[in-house]
């Protein structure tokens, strides 16, 4: 399995891996273009465990689909490692994050008619990167270390919105991405459930992936490696902790 | 373990059981439709052909003054003739129960008793005919109840009756048949000739000429050097007919039908496209967030596309394996049915490739094609616009038409709400009407058709009265009109001029076996004022025309050159006349011999006498079959207590009858197809509704919120389906103008003979609007039950 590094020939050297260069996103409104994101440069190294804070409608949403490639910027240039995604096509994106980015939403966001195992094998037949023969024994092997594997079987509805979570994190490392990127994770869950989804994350982290979380709950502020404070579509703090 | 894009395709096709089923639904009506039309075009139309042609049909008909065998062998001796029968016609009747049905008794030489007919099961054992017997045609017997060995009373000119034996019911695959014609027939040989006429040798030849006789050229020319032959031997010839090769007496029939056949056919395809799209359209809608999902996670455009793809292939290969044996099966009856119309026996069932191959287009790639741009536009979104639920034209629009209704009218805002809800999704809300627009029109042009065929059947009576009597012998037209005054039910009697005549073909020297009438001058009977509308060209004949003739579109089709002020030459009793063409009119039917109308004084000054007449024709106070025929035998007796004889007998409901069955054949057909095709309109405007109301489903929340009923919201919902239908009902009759003259001309020239003009049908118009806006109504109580079901916090967290 190659990483990004790998795949563009270049070293793993602790140096810039995900780079927002003068980022401006704005949209179309009937009283003309509102700047959500203004200007925003931001650079995040490899391993990093980065928390992005801010109020409702700050731009933290925003700055996440960018990243992602989701939305496109404005202006500006967004790169992870080597590529340029500001400038990737859909397609082109969508092999990229199929390989690279594991994506963990708020709602979940688990496909209905699936079951948890196949949600999380899903997005190892979009990229083909792992082996046919083997993607059910990652997949159970993920669900384990979520510890959701007694559920492999059951359909997203069957099953508590924290185990909804842990597998859609499965999901997220299906391909075992670089990055992993989520947005309020944790948002539509409860207290309890959502320290233990967060440790998972801490985990992740640990293991050396790049984790980015968007979250407005200031009480896990200090879990993170580094914290990046959104305001008014600006970075207003930022902070290495 | 199963592929997982494949299990989610699988799942989506089974978790949407009503979309899936109506998809299913619309490709096998669709498939069906096409499998139908396909099994008639490629196996019903060339296996008619086939059984045609393989029973030999002859390149030439050539009818005579009599002749003796001797003649025959010279002609067969001609080395352009590969083969020539002599055969003798003669016009009788056949008693019926208290019937008598007109009768081509054909007198078989020696040599040609099994050279076109065959058993009735079709093997070719035929025993010969002995004195007294005849064969009765298989056609016949749906209406007259005869087997081999009973006895048939053949009724010949002058009234004289005959018993002869019924030798073998037979099956001839060449003559028009009885279904199809209305004359039975039946064949005697020589022996029984002489009998019962006195009568010896032939007035017919029948000739197939050597080698390639696919030319109708060349068989003329082989007919003139035969007919040649005969004019040297001092035989006079009638008539000499060179079919065009290739074609028989069902050809018109078979076109017209392969027409609605495909009208039908396209119309299912179109409406299956139109549904599809929206069915599509919907699912896609619902599905778009899981799409953005699935990007977000790695899937390419591709993939998912293929995903969609793979569930309508799945969907409709399982309707192709469903409706392929189906509609193979219907078809055949459909074929069946048709041959047995056409007194043909099919030589069992075949597919034909190119049924499957039509059906495969219409169950799998019809679908996919119409399914390809709902697809590819979600497939392709943005994962950002997919996750967003920012789906192009669901968003409100300034609708100008609507804001210019709302400014100049006071409209209640309900209604407002509604017409402008119509608009957001312009491409569903055309798609929606179409489909409605479609049912609308085909409807409106079948009863319009309708009524347009009524009219021609019942403008045909200046021509087609309720009955002729063609006497044996020329009797004083004064003399037998007065016989026939004082029988009870008769309104209207009137003794025409008639005799048959050939046309001569100035090019290749053949004829063409014509019939001209004269009516009675000032005749009730002929509507002078309904001929005049029938006029194409020129003028109708005045009653001191001399040598002047209106010839009528039958003749025009034959020789389209032939127009107003040509002359014409027409052999009358051997004597060629010359006529001045003064006008071309329109008639109804497809007689096989043209009709022409001459000067009532001239054509008898011409025959036996200005005032002698072979033709009685009348008008009757009721117009059913029974009754025409109670009136018409009653002056029948009359006359042949005054010792004249009749020779033939035409009701004039017999005569409309095939007419009436055609045309109601297809009306019935534009009815399925406009009940059909309404169906599908309406499931697609419930389709559209829900839609529409899964759309804006947060609006509704909203509305509800800040106190809006349930039965507003429904009202608003049913108010949208009214709006569309009334607008298609409105678009329907106008469209339905220019396909109800295109249609009431293709299709009355090819089942009547004549184009049928444009006739509303005003209360079926206002008829289809009740139904219109019912089905509207029933198409929006889905979407209601919806609406009435949800609850604000779902439904405002829905999106």
């Amino acid at each position: 399995m190659k990483n990004i590094a790998d795949r563009f020939g270049k070293s793993k050297e602790d140096r810039e891996f995900i780079i927002l260069k003068n980022v401006v996103k704005s949209f179309q409104s009937g009283e003309g273009a509102v700047e959500i994101l203004k200007n925003i440069s931001i650079n995040i190294k490899r391993g990093e465990f980065v928390g992005v804070f801010g109020k409702s409608g700050s731009g933290k949403s925003t700055l996440l689909n960018v990243l992602t490639g989701i939305d496109r910027p404005t202006e500006g240039e967004v790169w992870i490692d080597t590529s340029p995604i500001h400038k990737y096509s859909e397609s082109e994106m969508a092999l990229l994050r199929g390989g690279n980015i594991g994506i963990v939403f708020q709602f979940f966001q688990l496909l209905p008619m699936l079951t948890l195992l196949e949600n999380v094998i899903l997005p190892m037949d979009f990229s083909r990167k792992i082996n046919k023969n083997d993607r059910r024994e990652r997949a159970m092997l993920l669900l384990r270390k979520l510890g959701i594997e007694e559920h492999a079987h059951k359909y997203p509805t069957a099953v508590s919105g924290g185990q909804q979570q842990r597998a859609a994190i499965a999901r997220a490392l299906a391909n075992d991405p670089d990055i992993i990127i989520a947005d309020e994770p944790t948002g539509n869950l409860d207290s309890v459930t959502s320290k233990a989804i967060f440790s998972i994350f801490k985990e992740l982290a640990a293991e050396g992936k790049t984790i980015i979380i968007v979250t407005h709950d200031n009480s896990v502020r200090d879990e993170f490696s580094r914290v990046i404070r959104i305001s008014d579509g600006v970075v207003s703090h930022e902070e290495v902790c | 373990m199963m592929n997982t894009m494949i299990k989610k395709m699988l799942m989506d096709l089974l978790a949407n059981k009503i979309k899936t089923a109506l998809i299913m639904l619309t490709l096998f009506v669709g498939s069906m439709s096409v499998g139908i039309v396909a099994m008639f075009g490629s196996f019903f139309v060339p296996e008619a052909n086939r059984i045609y042609q393989n029973a030999q049909p002859h390149d030439i008909v050539i009818r005579t003054g009599g002749f003796s065998p001797e003649i025959l062998g010279e002609i067969r001796s001609l080395p352009e003739v590969e083969s020539a029968e002599a055969r003798r016609r003669l016009t009788a009747r056949l008693a019926a129960g208290n019937k008598k049905i007109n009768m081509n008794l054909i007198v078989l030489g020696d040599t040609n008793t099994i050279d076109i007919l065959r058993k009735s099961d079709g093997s070719d054992n035929l025993p010969k005919l002995s004195e007294n017997e005849l064969y009765l045609e298989r056609a016949v017997l749906k209406d007259v109840n005869k087997k081999q060995g009973d006895t048939a009373e053949v009724i010949l000119e002058g009234n004289r009756a005959f018993k002869l034996k019924i030798r073998e019911i037979v099956y001839d695959a060449v003559t028009e048949p009885y279904t199809l014609e209305g004359d039975i027939t039946a064949y005697i040989n020589q022996d029984t000739l002489k009998l019962l006429t006195g009568l010896e040798g032939f007035n017919e030849v029948l000739i197939r000429a050597v080698g390639d006789n696919s030319s109708r050229e060349r068989n003329a020319l082989v007919a003139r050097k035969a007919g040649d032959l005969l004019e040297s031997r001092g035989i006079t010839v009638n008539e000499t007919e060179v079919p065009q090769p290739g074609t028989f007496y069902a050809t018109q029939a078979l076109n017209a039908i392969t027409i609605i056949m495909t009208l039908i056919g396209s119309l299912s395809i179109l409406l299956g496209v139109s549904l599809i799209v929206n069915i599509i359209n919907s699912m896609m809608l619902q599905h778009i967030r899981q799409i953005g999902i699935m990007k977000a996670i790695g899937g390419s455009t591709t993939q998912v596309g293929l995903m969609y793809f793979g569930m309508i292939l799945a969907a409709g290969l399982a309707v192709f394996a469903a409706a392929l044996p189906l509609s193979a099966l219907a078809g055949y009856a459909v074929c069946t049915m048709l041959a047995g119309l056409m007194n043909m026996d099919l030589a069992g069932m075949r597919l034909p490739l190119s049924v499957v191959l039509v059906q495969l287009a219409g169950a799998v790639l019809m679908p996919l094609t119409a399914a390809s741009v709902p697809i590819l536009k979600s497939a392709g979104s943005t994962v950002y616009d997919a996750l967003n639920n920012n789906i192009k034209g669901a968003s409100f629009k300034n609708i100008p038409l609507v804001n210019f209704l709302a400014k100049k009218i006071s409209l209640p805002p309900v209604l407002l709400v509604s017409m402008r809800n119509n608009f957001r999704n312009k491409g569903r809300m055309l798609l929606t009407l179409g489909a409605l627009t479609l049912s609308g029109t085909i409807l409106i042009t079948g009863i319009n058709l309708q009524k347009g065929f009524s009219k021609a059947i019942e403008d045909a009576g200046f021509l087609m009265p309720d009955g002729i009597l063609t006497l044996s012998e020329y009797e004083k037209a004064g003399r037998i009109e007065e016989i026939a005054k004082g029988v009870k039910g008769l309104e209207t009697v009137e003794a025409w001029g008639f005799c048959a005549g050939r046309l001569i073909e100035e090019t290749t020297g053949s004829s063409k076996k014509v019939r001209l009438m004269a009516p009675k001058p000032g005749s009730v009977i002929f509507d002078s004022v309904k001929a005049e509308k029938k006029l194409t060209a020129g003028r109708l004949i005045k009653d001191d025309s001399k040598n002047e003739i209106v010839i009528s579109s039958h003749l025009t089709e034959l020789y389209p050159d032939i127009g107003v002020g040509d002359s014409v030459t027409i052999s009358i009793n051997g004597k060629p006349v010359v006529f001045r063409v003064a006008g071309v009119i329109s008639l109804f039917g497809r007689p096989a011999d043209p009709v022409l109308i001459a000067g009532y004084r001239y054509l008898n000054g011409l025959l036996a006498g200005e005032d002698m007449v072979i033709d009685l024709r009348g008008l009757t106070t009721q117009h059913t079959e029974e009754y025409q025929n109670l009136v018409f035998s009653e002056i029948e007796k009359r006359l042949n207590k005054n010792g004249i004889t009749v020779a033939e007998t035409n009701l004039g409901e017999a005569m409309l009858e095939q007419f009436n069955t055609s045309a109601s054949i297809t009306v019935i057909l534009l009815m399925f197809l406009a009940v059909m095709t309404g169906f599908v309109g309406t499931i697609g405007l419930s389709g559209t509704l829900s839609i529409n109301v899964l759309e804006r489903a947060r609006e509704f929340g909203v509305m509800r919120s800040i106190g809006a009923a349930n039965t507003k919201l429904n009202r608003m919902i049913v108010l949208e389906g009214i709006l569309l239908s009334i607008t298609a009902w409105i678009l329907g009759i106008l469209l339905a103008i220019p396909l109800t003259v295109l249609s009431g001309k293709m299709l009355g020239e090819a089942l009547m003979g004549t184009a049928v003009g444009f006739h509303l049908n005003l209360p079926g118009v206002i008829g289809w609007l009740v139904v219109s806006v019912a089905g509207a109504y029933l198409a929006g109580l889905l979407p209601c039950i919806k609406v009435n079901r949800m609850v604000i916090r779902e439904v405002l967290s829905y999106e």
